[in-house]
């Protein structure tokens, strides 16, 4: 550039370039990422030669800006709590979905499965009790109301956490679980073209089926011949049609005298030799591999500058049968006009993906331990499932006149008969106008238009189990003639839905930046904005589809047909659903810096909210939310001469953050019911009438202190902070006599305070070789200050993950209090004090002497250590990721789970048998009938409460960043190839049963190995 | 081009500005009810007609268990320690739909008639008088079915101090009731019922048999004043009832075969309810627990009755179970107001009061569309006692599986009757002794711990 006017030029890739100059006095402004910008004087010389400086990129705290979705602050000059996660840190982790690149990196953010939310995630602990506790995700500057899988990680610049008041009141009533600000990659001006090129490979093992324990088979058969001889399954044997399991099948057949005594202790023996697991592994699972490509363009002119590019994903899951993928495409553009004083960005993305899946729609559940789905040579088999009927009477039911009526699970997948069929398509069109009407004063317009549509179709062949059932259980057939009816008809049944978001967003801002006398800096912005989002669904069914021709079949969706088997009756479901929601909201804000002299901070924010939340009278649809906060940059006083501590800054702010719920009303609401047997429209009360009903509010205060030693060895931030939840909404069981059961309402006041902690070590520093380390910590504790409504029975606090009770955290862990088995392996507890078995009242009552406070649900103190080795371009990192300070309950047996044909249970082996075992054992006797208070009052006792601490290495990562040095003779400028490995496992753990705390129900996430390359050009 | 930012920002401020912006429902699915056919809507609701409580009939002597290990069997404890008189009836289950429904049908009666009261100029016409004598009967009639339930027997000596229930009688949720007084629950349903009559039509349009009528508010009447034992009463608005309702269906025209012999809006019924769903024992039609009716009652029925193939089935097991019922192609019992319970009321309140003539010519009138056409010969009773036997014992004939027989028996008891129940598991033997406590259900442990309202004594 010309120092002075517009006209400038850019490079070639040898660094050459040429520029035509008028003026012998002008001065060349020499710019390069990296290096510090030169001022070179021409004095009329034809060429120059200019070296650049490289410039020295510590971490240096004055180069992080923070993006609160409204603006870009440098921290400097911020007073709010942030966490910022750069793109390299970002692209540490390999993975398809954004959140896995956040998770252990970012402070203040737990990933925790009892979040409460689909993203499994709180921002500094949950300030909510009944509401959604999701954080706000902001995508380049407008909330994200899509799904957060459908958005690329490849084109994510950088992650801004908003955590304090300061920082997220400026969101209002959306703030209160914190704010996600993501923020898109964007072309830079008087840049040459640079094009990137990423792809890697992840590979995932099986699903680990034996991590859920489960009872043999031969243990599993010894409960049903127990059940058997007790006459439990005679009810069901009864109808000839309701199925039963094949054990059963060979007892019932012995007892009738069938097959002999041999015959059927050697069938017996063949099933209790069998383990559904084998089959399951060997046919429905296998390894997941996950496939990422994304190419990337950037570069700028002068005035126009542009980030354009295109990914694809594809997913093989370890499900078999099932995949998706995913296109990406993204074109961000910026021009500069009238002397820069205008600049319009024009930003499209557009994502589709799409899910194939052959099993999640079949009737299929392992309803059995013995069950097999294929014989020795592979051959799919038959199998007696709990969705179908007995066997033994749908192989005659029709005479051969009805669709054949079994079921074989590995055949349907095979042949692909359930077919299940996503797509989400995400248009994303975000538009700004910034104009600069002064110097110091800018006004900006931007308008965000964002569409996803989503379908989904489940098209169950016709020779699907599914579908042979549905129309043979509607099928009559006339014996004398020989005729079937079929009020379901022929051919496959299709179920569609569609449903389609649109959003519509718009800001006005203005933008103030002004120093006066050198040292009163002010930056403030006003903006208003409107918000409204609208999602329509539509529903139905197709009877007797042909996919060739994609037609259907009318069927009499009114009369009700007799059921083939049985006497029931039942009526063919037109599956119609249609409905939309609507969110509309207004805000108002406004914050306000001011600097002197770079050295005392003062910020503030208002914002005021207005929604058509429900039936909420109008003074009460807006709300106003602010903060104040202050700062020091102590370091920069004159006299501030602490030579070790080179950097040093303080802050404090207060403020309040909101949270709508938007499923309750202040006032009485319904919802259609649909018709009832006379055909007569019926509603349903949805709501009672709660005049008393707020928004919730959550006051926040944070002190931060933000230093670095001498040349950054060891930098950091400690934070602490309190958030104080006022009216915030409740559930709580009611009287039924009211009518309802529970009531959701305005109930409690909570208090939270916790730490935040983050170090930065740079161990060595060696030309070759560094070491740094990065160590995260937080810590979180919360009370229930205050609660209004009662909190019911102890099942309901000791079963409940939210158990409100004042004095005691959120997420409270109770259990019964525990005094071991009997002589009789009863189970015992106290009530009133003393020595009880009495189940009913401990569990239904509310004697608070039977229950005892265990501990926290959620994790207290959390964080990471990530070790980070450079050996010339070698670089090795690893996360070990730790939870602790909380308890959970593991599960062992029910018996009345067990009757009903749950066997994935533990400890069935170690239940009390004989006399003297209560010594040895805490697992209750078998007793028939169940006792389901007694099976509650066990699996709830202090006998199962585990400590959940543990500590997991996360992952490893080993990267070759290639560079220019390294690579002479190459296209590329540099290069990197990595290998990461992710879900290595739990390294301790305090629970001696090997079970891993995070995982609720179900098995863990598998271990996954990626291979990756990220080139530029 | 400050002019065209301009104009941009006074667009937008003006499109959102606009008043009616925040005022767009949020949702399709919610309705703020506004007028009187919202109301009604609530009415119509599946809560208000399958809410009154099974207890009576899992524990009356209409059934009995084939064997212990059939009981054992049972889906819940409710089951269990019902059939057996346990001291805890409930054997720990907890969400007992026998007292929360009946408490939700009234929380919508009340929403209705609170409702109702905002709507000033809808007042007075059909339609709002109408919806508004529907909640008032609604209220009423589960108001019984609570006190039959979980109160002692109606006794004019001691119901100022027996326990009612909680008496709610408008919808705000903020505040616990105690238990009313029995005698102040009867004068609270009487008075709802009273209020009904003058609002309601005196037939239900044909086909919609679940909306209540005057015929069903005087059905109500005669129900509950032959459970007070009131008789004269209880024979009056039985008949007030028939004059406006009294069509009996001629069993020969029925189809005995067919699952469902009834048909959903069957022109016996006055106001159709039915049991609350929870209990696999007492589901009709296709009944596969271990279960039979009564064999000494069966018996009763002669051979030309054509009950005995409508109303019954043989099973696997040589059990004979229920086939359909008046709830039609419904699998949970019919407990409804009909014209059949009217004849019988009609009856044995005509028997009591000594009107011969009338208690007769109504159990013929009866019986003789119940057997095969030109089987049935008119009665002839030699005095009151023989004939109010024979009435009772066509009650427990005609009215099988209707939720009437545990309020029949404590009222039996307190004439007189001396009924002891007996079970028999395999041996074990129960007993249930006349006007025992037992007769009183346990109020729920829930609604014990979260409102603190006195527990009913059991032995």
């Amino acid at each position: 550039m010309i120092k002075g006017t517009k006209r400038g030029t850019i490079t070639d890739e040898s660094g050459k370039f040429s520029l035509n100059v008028t003026d012998s006095n002008s001065v060349l402004v020499i710019s390069l990422i990296g290096y510090r910008t030169k001022e070179v004087m021409i004095n009329d010389e034809q060429f120059i030669t200019v070296h650049l400086t490289q410039e020295i990129h510590e971490l240096d705290q004055t180069d992080i800006v923070v993006n609160t979705g409204y603006q870009s602050i440098p921290k400097e000059r911020a007073t709010g709590s942030f966490t910022v996660v750069d793109n390299k840190l970002f692209n540490r982790a390999v993975g398809s979905d954004i959140l896995t690149h956040l998770q252990g990196v970012t402070n203040g953010l737990l990933f925790d499965p009892k979040a409460g939310n689909a993203n499994g995630i709180t921002v500094r602990g949950k300030s909510t009790i009944y509401s959604g506790t999701s954080p706000l995700i902001v995508v380049d500057n407008f909330p994200y109301v899509g799904e957060l899988s459908s958005l690329n990680p490849n084109d994510v610049e950088s992650v801004t956490v908003l955590k304090d008041a300061a920082a997220a009141s400026i969101w209002g009533s959306s703030a209160g679980n914190g704010v996600i600000v993501i923020t898109t990659k964007k072309g830079k001006l008087n840049r040459k073209p640079k094009l990137s090129l990423t792809s890697n490979l992840t590979f995932g093992s099986k699903p680990d089926l034996y991590y859920q324990p489960q009872l043999s088979s031969a243990e599993y058969l010894e409960v049903d011949q127990y059940l058997f001889n007790k006459g439990y399954y005679n009810s069901n044997i009864s109808t000839g049609y309701t199925t039963i399991s094949p054990a059963v099948q060979i007892m019932l057949d012995r007892r009738n005298g069938v097959i002999s005594t041999e015959d059927s202790a050697s069938r017996m023996a063949t099933l209790a030799g069998q383990d559904v697991r084998k089959d399951l592994n060997k046919y429905f699972y296998r390894n997941s591999v996950i496939q990422q490509y994304n190419l990337n363009v950037s570069g700028g002119g002068p005035t126009q500058s542009y980030y354009l590019s295109a990914g694809y994903d594809k997913n093989i899951s370890s499900t078999v049968g099932s995949s998706n993928d995913r296109i990406t495409l993204n074109a961000n553009n910026s021009y500069n006009l009238l002397d820069s004083k205008l600049k319009i960005d024009a930003n499209i993305a557009f994502n589709k993906s799409n899910t194939k899946d052959y099993k999640s729609l079949m009737p299929f559940s392992v309803d059995y331990p013995y069950e097999q789905f294929a014989d020795t040579h592979g051959n799919a088999l038959y199998v007696a499932s709990r969705q179908g009927l007995n066997p033994a009477y749908t192989d005659t039911a029709g005479r051969g006149l009805l669709q054949p009526w079994g079921f074989s699970p590995l055949d349907e997948l095979r042949k692909k008969y359930n077919r299940l069929t996503q797509s989400t398509t995400d248009i994303r069109v975000n538009t700004g106008i910034t104009y600069k009407l002064f110097p110091f004063l800018y006004a900006a317009v931007n308008y965000q238009y964002y569409q996803t549509l989503y379908d989904q179709l489940n098209d169950y062949d016709q020779n699907s189990f599914y579908t042979r059932n549905r129309i043979n259980s509607l099928a009559q057939i006339n014996w004398s003639t020989g005729t079937v009816t079929r009020p379901i008809p022929l051919g496959d049944i299709l179920n569609r839905s569609h449903s389609q978001t649109k959003s519509h967003y718009g800001r006005a801002q203005l933008n103030f930046d002004k120093t006066f006398l050198g040292k009163h800096s002010f930056t403030a912005i006003a903006g208003f904005e409107v918000r409204q989002d609208k999602t329509d669904y539509y529903a139905n069914n197709v009877y007797g589809y042909d996919p060739n021709s994609a037609t259907g079949t009318d069927v009499d969706y009114l009369t009700y047909f007799p059921y083939y088997y049985g006497y029931n009756m039942g009526r063919i479901s037109s599956g119609i659903s249609q409905s939309y929601s609507e969110n509309r909201n207004r805000s108002y804000y406004g914050n306000i810096a001011y600097a002197y002299d770079g050295r005392y901070l003062l910020t503030g924010s208002l914002r005021r909210d207005e929604s058509n939340l429900f039936g909420v009278s109008a003074n009460q649809k807006g709300v106003p939310l602010g903060s104040i906060g202050i700062g020091w940059n102590a370091d920069r006083e004159r006299f501030y001469h602490v030579d070790w501590l080179s950097h040093l800054k303080l802050t404090a702010t207060y403020g309040f953050n909101g949270l709508v719920n938007n499923s309750l009303s202040a006032l009485l609401t319904s919802s259609y019911y649909g018709l009832n047997a006379w055909g007569s429209q019926a509603y349903s009360i949805v709501n009672p009438p709660n005049p008393s009903l707020r928004w919730e509010k959550v006051k926040n205060i944070n002190l931060g202190v933000e230093f670095s030693l001498k040349d950054n060895v060891l930098s950091g931030t400690i934070e602490y902070y309190i958030k104080n939840g006022e009216d915030l909404i409740g559930t709580s069981p009611i009287a039924p006599q009211t009518g309802i059961t529970s009531f959701t309402g305005n109930s409690a006041n909570t208090k939270a305070h916790g730490w935040d902690f983050q170090l930065t070590s740079n161990n060595i520093r060696h030309k070759n070789f560094s070491w740094s380390s990065i160590f995260i910590l937080n810590a979180n504790k919360n009370k229930v200050m205050d609660y209004k409504v009662a909190a019911g029975s102890n099942y309901n606090i000791v079963s409940s993950l939210i158990s409100p009770i004042v004095g005691y955290p959120i997420n409270s862990l109770w259990a019964f209090r525990w005094a071991a088995l009997d002589g009789e392996g009863n189970p015992q507890g106290y009530s009133n004090g003393a020595l009880s078995k009495d189940y009913s009242g401990m569990v239904n009552n509310n004697d608070s002497t039977a229950i005892v406070f265990k501990g926290s649900a959620t994790p207290t103190v959390f964080g990471s250590i990530r070790n980070t080795f450079r050996y010339r371009f070698i670089e090795l990192s690893f996360n070990l990721l730790y939870k602790f300070g909380y308890y959970f309950k593991r599960s062992s047996i029910s018996y009345s789970a067990l009757f009903s044909g749950n066997y994935q249970q533990s400890d069935y082996a170690l239940r009390w048998q004989k006399t003297d075992d209560e010594r040895i054992t805490n697992v209750p006797s078998l007793v028939y009938p169940s006792n389901s208070n007694r099976d509650i009052f066990y699996n709830q006792s202090e006998s199962v409460v585990m400590k959940g601490d543990h500590i997991r290495l996360q992952d490893i990562r080993l990267a070759f960043d290639l560079d220019r040095r390294i690579l002479p003779k190459t296209p590329f400028s540099d290069a990197s190839i990595y290998l990461y490995a992710n879900n290595l496992g739990i390294l301790w753990r305090s629970n001696r049963y090997r079970l891993d705390p995070d995982v609720t129900s179900g098995i863990p996430s598998p271990r996954t190995f990626a291979i990756g390359l990220r080139v530029n050009f | 081009m400050k002019a065209t930012i301009l104009l941009i920002v006074m667009m937008a401020l003006i499109m959102a500005c606009n008043k009616d912006f925040l005022d767009k429902k949020s949702s399709s699915s919610i309705v703020i009810p506004q007028t009187v056919s919202d109301f009604r809507a609530m009415l119509e609701n599946v809560i208000v007609y399958q809410s009154t409580g099974a207890l009576g009939q899992l524990a009356s002597d209409e059934y009995y268990y084939l064997n212990k290990s059939g009981w054992q069997a049972a889906t819940t404890a409710t089951e269990r320690q019902s059939y057996i008189w346990g001291k805890d009836v409930f054997g720990g289950d907890v969400a007992v739909k026998d007292w929360n429904d009946p408490y939700s049908a009234i929380f919508y009666a009340n929403n209705v008639l609170d409702g109702l009261a905002t709507l000033k100029d809808s007042i007075g016409n059909t339609e709002f008088n109408f919806v508004k004598g529907w909640a008032y009967f609604v209220r009423a009639y589960e108001y019984y079915d609570l006190v039959r339930n979980f109160s002692p027997a109606y006794d004019s000596a001691t119901y100022s101090s027996d326990l009612g229930v909680p008496l709610k009688l408008h919808s705000g949720i903020d505040n616990n009731e105690a238990r009313s007084s029995v005698k102040d629950c009867f004068d609270r349903i009487l008075e709802d019922v009273g209020a009904s009559i003058r609002l309601l039509p005196a037939q239900y349009p044909s086909g919609h048999p679940n909306q209540p009528s005057k015929s069903a508010a005087y059905g109500l009447l005669a129900r509950i004043f032959l459970y007070m034992r009131v008789y004269d009463k209880a024979y009056s608005y039985a008949d007030s009832a028939l004059s406006l309702h009294d069509t009996l269906i001629d069993y020969n025209t029925l189809n005995a075969n067919s699952n469902y012999p009834f048909a959903n809006d069957n022109v016996e019924s006055i106001y159709t309810t039915s049991q609350v769903l929870k209990y696999t024992a007492t589901v009709v039609g296709n009944n596969s627990r271990m279960i039979a009716v009564d064999s000494n009652l069966l018996r009763a029925y002669e051979s030309n009755d054509l009950r005995l193939n409508v109303y019954f089935r043989t099973r696997t097991y040589n059990n004979v179970t229920m086939r359909g019922g008046y709830y039609g192609t419904g699998l949970y019992p019919y407990t409804g107001l009909s014209v059949d319970e009217m004849f019988l009321i009609r009856a044995e309140g005509a028997a009591r009061l000594g009107y011969m003539n009338i208690a007769v010519d109504d159990l013929n009138k009866l019986l003789y569309k119940r057997y095969r056409t030109g089987t049935y010969g008119p009665r002839i009773f030699a005095d009151k006692d023989s004939l109010l036997s024979a009435i009772l014992m066509e009650r427990r004939k005609e009215l099988i599986w209707r939720g009437l027989r545990w309020s029949d028996l404590k009222r039996l008891n307190r004439e007189g009757a001396n009924i002891t129940l007996t079970r028999n598991l395999d041996g074990e033997m129960y007993r249930l002794e006349a006007n025992s406590p037992n007769y009183v259900f346990n109020i729920p442990s829930d609604e014990i711990a979260l409102s603190g309202i006195t527990q009913n004594v059991r032995n």
